[in-house]
């Protein structure tokens, strides 16, 4: 388990690296800050000084240098579109972030869990056909759309939820119920095939031919080693999860990490685009770990493996 | 006459797949006596498992079906019961150990409390007592140090360990008829003998009835007193196991002896019966045997043959057979 | 019934309104929301960044020069209550109003005009028109506490305007003493003005809350207690916000004018707030190939329909225009230049004397700042092309990713053009885009060069305006670039919105006057 957690740590240092010079690079080759924030009246001299002041002057490979030893001691440098701390801005937005990541995680679990169980347990029927519809729907309508559309059921027409902003504890519902359902939808499907897979399993016959009860046979024996083949995907969920997180932001109003890259690129504004990259890669790494010692720790065959 | 333990009669079981209707078990009658080992043979895929499962009224849902036919234990239908009522019957007075030892233990629950769990079902135990009963029956079927090994994940059992803690879960409530599919065939040979010889122990101790579900004659030598011989989802041929080593009727016993000898012989090349096995959506209108019979008559693809008693416990279905028995009256 | 009933309502609530709100000596109350589709950086320094965030900033803050509802100087409303410009036009004096006050109760004074100056002109200088005042002001004195003078290199006809709310935040007056003290980086969070409003709270990336920082200002009374900015990117939301009543006052697009109206509410216009400009790339230099043929351009500018796009593109929502450069359709009344007219057959006359009777392909950069239907009218634009028989491709990209082709710091692939939608404006730096050379500039032009050094070295806004009338016209026989529309910014309003004057400053909606207008 040590072993594992170094290796996976190693791994992680490799990965934050490439993506760091894949970052500054690519931003690089795209875009050019000065030539975004020189006004409309500037000269030439105006650009090559603005050149100097924003550091692009420099050789590249000298720039890069300079940002990473700086990024390791978690100085992301100040953003060069209002000149506030990259680290003060993220700190700021990730945890609004977390907030709905997180309530939209809960509530995608609470639907996934009846959905995907029932509709395996009652496999072929009507049960399961409307099961699927849901879950086939959560993927494959735009997340953008759903969020839109719920505005205008909740907020109004019935005008009881409001539509954006993150106000009050009413303010994460609709935000956190879009996001969940597009989260739900995978999570109900891995959960249905992974109980269907299970269910066929000798050690389930062994549970019915003790005696248990088929409802303790599907949420005991069952469920619990279905969930875990859903936590062993945990890592790429989580990706998954920022992913839908820029996009629900943008139509909510939500004030997080994926609003601030978008404004980030909007503006060219190198500093702040590298460090919600690293930081979010970071983020994403670490809590892939976590669900993967988690995973490992509630798993006896992992635990226990000597 | 006592009235045996388990009664079955024209048990039918069927199965509706996207190729058709399989009439995995079609019309099986046997009974088992109180403390017999009872022994049902048959290639692979002759319907042994379902029959089993029918037995338990664990045919997977909603595809399979027991279409017609009696369970009858002590004189109770189970077919009869509601699904409560049958549960107390599972893992109570009828127990049963499946096939495959690697996998029939939950994996993310401990040794002790998949047998604490049944016990909790079928038994009033509580506390300390379930759990010292929970050790002895790992004892009993020779777990060393059971009482570290409650503790235990099942991954961290060898094969033969975790099929002896099936064979503890099975026998944890005082059966009386205990169902055993083919317990052995995923074990090493020394392993095998050492199993057969604790089935054979547990048998005596407690006096149970067991039906012992296999593909080696062998086995069911050591381990039965009687048998039966599947072919193609209908039983060819009930004898005790003297006769039917010493007096096979069926022809496809006699190819199943056959080719078990010649394994014994250790001959150069091991014949077993020719053709192909019987295609269960498709079977043939007389008897399912026949096409790869090397005794067919012309009467044999026409009609289903009748079954013919050759003697005391001795009932086999083919149309030679009864011929001869009709000629030696 | 229904209707009439809903009528009568109304009346009767304009009735009952019109008597309990006296604009003149009410106590601010109540609260209004804007959505706005970006609150920029939230940060609140004059200088350090985009003049764009004048929407939330005006209301804080007050300017040395404020304009009038035309554009114009209008001293009543400004700090500099009054001035004088020496003979020669290089000094000018300024008398700073008395008795103006920051929320921090210190008094405004010349030193804090001038700290406003100096900002503008300093290396840090992120609103823009750093190069201007580099170019034109010497220094800035102060003669006792409330009289500025500012010296300069050259004559600057616009002087005025430079330090207005017309053109963007470098004329804010903002608290030197307080700066000196804590620092530019807690300024830019914790800012300090003299304006009818104050700031209570500004949470990044959600909203701005001003409130009333007095029941009376000497510019205007502030109507509302508070005065909420909440940012609302995404089209849909802003306008299921206002329906919901959590904002009452938002920015549409023209897309989104039917369905406001029909869910009852009204649609505010700042008339041609947004000038939509064509201007061909690198004419005059070796890549711009065939565009270097006037005969050309002129055929490119006459095959576009722009009366077409304005009715049916821009449903309306403003009018076709015949001049390039903002000021020209702006504060600053020049006479009309006419529409260019709608002529295919002959644009292909002219190609085909050009020697290009098959056509060519040219690039359309398209990228979308201000106004989403520019994709739109792109598409538009190389409909007309290829009608004449010119292959235009439209290059859709981000605008960051254009800049960088712009200012010439990335070639272009051959004949390209791009339709820029700018906020309309009393000035605009020739040098900045016609002088060859110069980052921004779409002409190389020896010619139109020294047009431009002879605006610049104009002494008057007379002068100016007399020589710069000329350059268009040049501009425009030369087929440089044409305007192809005037475009509205479009709000819509909650029901307890009144009208206001929006003014014609760039980007400031001068939100600070809703209710009090005379
Ligand atoms: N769930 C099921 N769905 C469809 N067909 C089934 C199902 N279970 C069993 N069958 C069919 O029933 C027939 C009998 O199967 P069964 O498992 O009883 O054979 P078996 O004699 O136990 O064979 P083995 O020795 O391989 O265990 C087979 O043809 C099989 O295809
Ligand atoms: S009935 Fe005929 S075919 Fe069937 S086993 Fe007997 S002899 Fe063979
Ligand atoms: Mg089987």
């Amino acid at each position: 388990m040590k072993r594992f957690i170094v290796v996976r740590i190693v791994q992680m240092f490799v990965t934050l690296i490439l993506l760091s010079v894949l970052i500054f690079s690519l931003i690089r080759i795209s875009g050019d800050p000065a030539a975004l924030l020189l006004d409309e009246s500037a000269t030439e001299k105006d650009y090559q000084l603005l050149r100097v002041e924003l550091g692009l002057d420099e050789p590249i490979i000298a720039q890069y240098f300079k940002f990473i030893s700086r990024a390791a001691v978690g100085d992301f440098g100040l953003s060069t579109n209002d000149r506030v701390p990259v680290l003060i801005s993220i700190g700021g937005a990730l945890p609004n972030t977390a907030r709905l990541a997180l309530t939209s995680l809960v509530l995608a679990l609470s639907m996934a869990v009846p959905l995907g169980v029932i509709s395996a347990v009652k496999k072929g029927s009507v049960y399961d056909h409307f099961a699927r519809v849901i879950a086939g729907l959560g993927q494959s309508v735009p997340t953008f759309w759903v969020g839109l559309v719920l505005i205008q059921i909740f907020a109004v027409n019935f005008r009881i939820l409001p539509s954006s902003g993150m106000e009050t504890s009413a303010h994460y519902i609709l935000p956190s119920a879009t996001l969940a359902l597009f989260m739900m939808s995978g999570f109900a499907r891995l959960l249905r095939s992974s109980m269907l897979e299970v269910l066929d399993s000798e050690f389930i016959k062994l549970a019915r031919i003790k005696g248990v009860s088929e409802s303790s046979v599907v949420w005991k024996h069952a469920l619990r080693n279905s969930l875990m083949s859903v936590l062993s995907f945990g890592g790429m969920y989580i990706a998954i999860l920022m992913t839908g997180t820029i996009l629900v932001e943008t139509v909510f109003a939500w004030p997080g990490l994926g609003r601030l890259a978008y404004e980030g690129i909007i503006n060219q504004d190198f500093p702040l685009i590298q460090g919600v990259v690293l930081i979010g890669g970071v983020i994403v790494m670490l809590s892939s770990l976590l669900t993967d010692i988690l995973y490992a720790y509630l798993d006896p065959r992992i635990r226990f493996s000597g | 006459m006592t009235q045996p333990l388990l009664k079955v009669t024209d048990l039918k079981t069927q199965f509706r797949t996207k190729w058709g209707l399989v009439k995995a078990v079609d019309g099986v009658s046997f009974h088992v006596k109180h403390g017999e080992t009872f022994g049902i043979v048959g290639e692979s895929g002759s319907g042994k498992s379902v029959t089993s499962l029918s037995i338990m009224r664990l045919i997977p849902q909603p595809a399979g079906r027991i279409v017609s036919g009696a369970i009858e234990l002590d004189g109770l239908n189970l077919l009869e019961l509601s699904e409560k009522e049958m549960r107390d019957y599972r893992g109570g007075k009828i127990g049963m150990i499946l096939q495959d030892p690697l996998s029939s233990l939950n994996p993310l629950f401990t040794i002790g409390s998949q047998i604490i769990e049944g016990l909790r079902i079928h038994t009033s135990l509580k506390g300390r007592s379930l759990k010292e009963r929970a050790i002895d029956l790992l004892r009993r079927v020779h777990i060393p140090s059971p009482a570290m090994r409650m503790k235990d994940w099942p991954h961290l059992l060898s094969g033969g360990m975790r099929q002896r803690v099936v064979g503890a879960i099975s026998i944890s409530c005082e059966p009386e008829l205990l169902i055993a599919d083919e317990p052995t065939t995923a074990l090493d040979a020394t392993i095998q003998l050492q199993y057969l010889n604790l089935l054979k122990r547990i048998q005596k101790e407690t006096r149970l009835s067991i039906i012992f579900v296999t593909h080696d004659l062998g086995a069911v030598a050591y381990l039965c007193h009687r048998a039966a011989v599947m072919y193609a989802g209908r039983i060819v041929e009930t004898a005790t196991v003297k006769d039917l080593f010493d007096k096979p009727a069926h022809p496809y016993t006699i190819g199943l002896l056959n080719s078990m000898q010649k394994v014994e012989k250790k001959a150069d090349h091991i014949e077993s019966i020719k053709g192909q096995p019987p295609n269960l959506k498709n079977l043939p209108i007389g008897c399912s045997f026949a096409p790869r019979c090397d005794q067919v008559k012309d009467i044999c693809k026409e009609k289903y043959p009748e079954e013919t008693e050759l003697g005391a416990d001795h009932l086999v279905r083919c149309w030679v057979v009864k011929k001869e028995a009709v000629k030696i009256k | 019934m229904n209707k009439l009933n809903k009528l009568f309502a109304a009346l009767l609530l304009l009735l009952v309104t019109m008597f309990v709100h006296t604009p003149a000596d009410a106590e601010p109350a109540g609260e209004l929301r804007v959505g706005l589709t970006t609150l920029y950086n939230q940060t609140f320094h004059p200088t350090t960044a985009s003049g764009y965030r004048l929407s939330y900033m005006s209301p804080i803050f007050d300017f040395i020069i404020t304009t009038d509802k035309n554009g114009e100087p209008d001293p009543s409303n400004s700090l500099a209550h009054k001035w004088e410009v020496s003979e020669d036009r290089l000094k000018w004096t300024f008398h700073i109003r008395e008795g103006v006050k920051f929320h921090d109760g210190t008094s405004l004074t010349a030193k804090d005009a001038k700290f406003a100056i100096d900002n503008a002109s300093s290396k840090n200088n992120r609103a823009g028109r750093k190069s201007d005042f580099n170019a034109f002001v010497k220094n800035v004195e102060t003669e006792g506490d409330y009289t500025m003078i500012i010296n300069l290199n050259k004559p600057w006809q616009f002087i005025l305007y430079f330090l207005s709310d017309a053109i963007g935040t470098q004329g804010i007056v903002f608290p030197k003493d307080y700066v000196d003290k804590h620092g530019i980086d807690h300024f830019m969070k914790n800012p300090i003005g003299s304006g009818p409003y104050r700031l209570k709270e500004s949470v990044a990336r959600d909203h701005i809350t001003l409130e009333a920082a007095g029941a009376k200002h000497w510019r205007v009374d502030p109507t509302y207690q508070t005065i909420t900015f909440k940012l609302l990117p995404e089209s849909g939301t802003r306008l299921a916000a206002l329906k919901t009543g959590e904002v009452d006052l938002v920015q549409i697009g023209v897309s989104d004018v039917s369905s406001v109206e029909k869910d009852g509410f009204r649609i505010f216009k700042k008339k041609n707030g947004l000038l939509l400009d064509l201007s061909f790339l690198r004419v005059g230099d070796k890549t711009g190939g065939v565009l270097n043929d006037k005969r050309v351009r002129e055929a490119l500018i006459k095959a576009i329909d722009k009366n077409a796009i304005v009715n049916q593109i821009l449903m309306g929502n403003g009018s076709t225009i015949g001049t390039t450069l903002p000021q020209f359709s702006w504060a600053v009344d020049y006479s009309p230049f006419p529409v260019t007219e709608y002529n295919p057959d002959e644009a292909k006359k002219l190609l085909a004397e050009a020697g290009l009777a098959n056509g060519f392909s040219i690039n359309i950069y398209s990228f979308v700042t201000r106004l989403p239907e520019t994709k739109l009218i792109n598409e538009a634009i190389a409909g007309y092309w290829s009608a004449i028989g010119v292959e235009a491709k439209v290059l859709e990209m981000a605008y960051n990713a254009f800049r960088p082709v712009w200012v010439k710091k990335k070639e272009v692939t051959g004949p390209s053009a791009f339709l820029m939608a700018w906020p309309n404006r009393t000035i605009y730096s020739w040098r900045g885009k016609y002088f060859s050379g110069n980052p921004f500039s779409t002409v190389n032009d020896p010619e139109l060069d020294k047009m431009i050094n002879e605006v610049e070295a104009s002494s008057s806004v007379a002068d100016y305006k007399k020589i710069s009338q000329r350059n268009m016209k040049y501009v425009l026989d030369q087929s440089f670039a044409t305007g192809v529309a005037l475009a509205d910014d479009l709000f819509a309003l909650g029901k307890d919105v009144p009208a206001w004057n929006i003014g014609r400053n760039i980007q400031s909606f001068r939100i600070e006057f809703i209710g009090s207008d005379e």
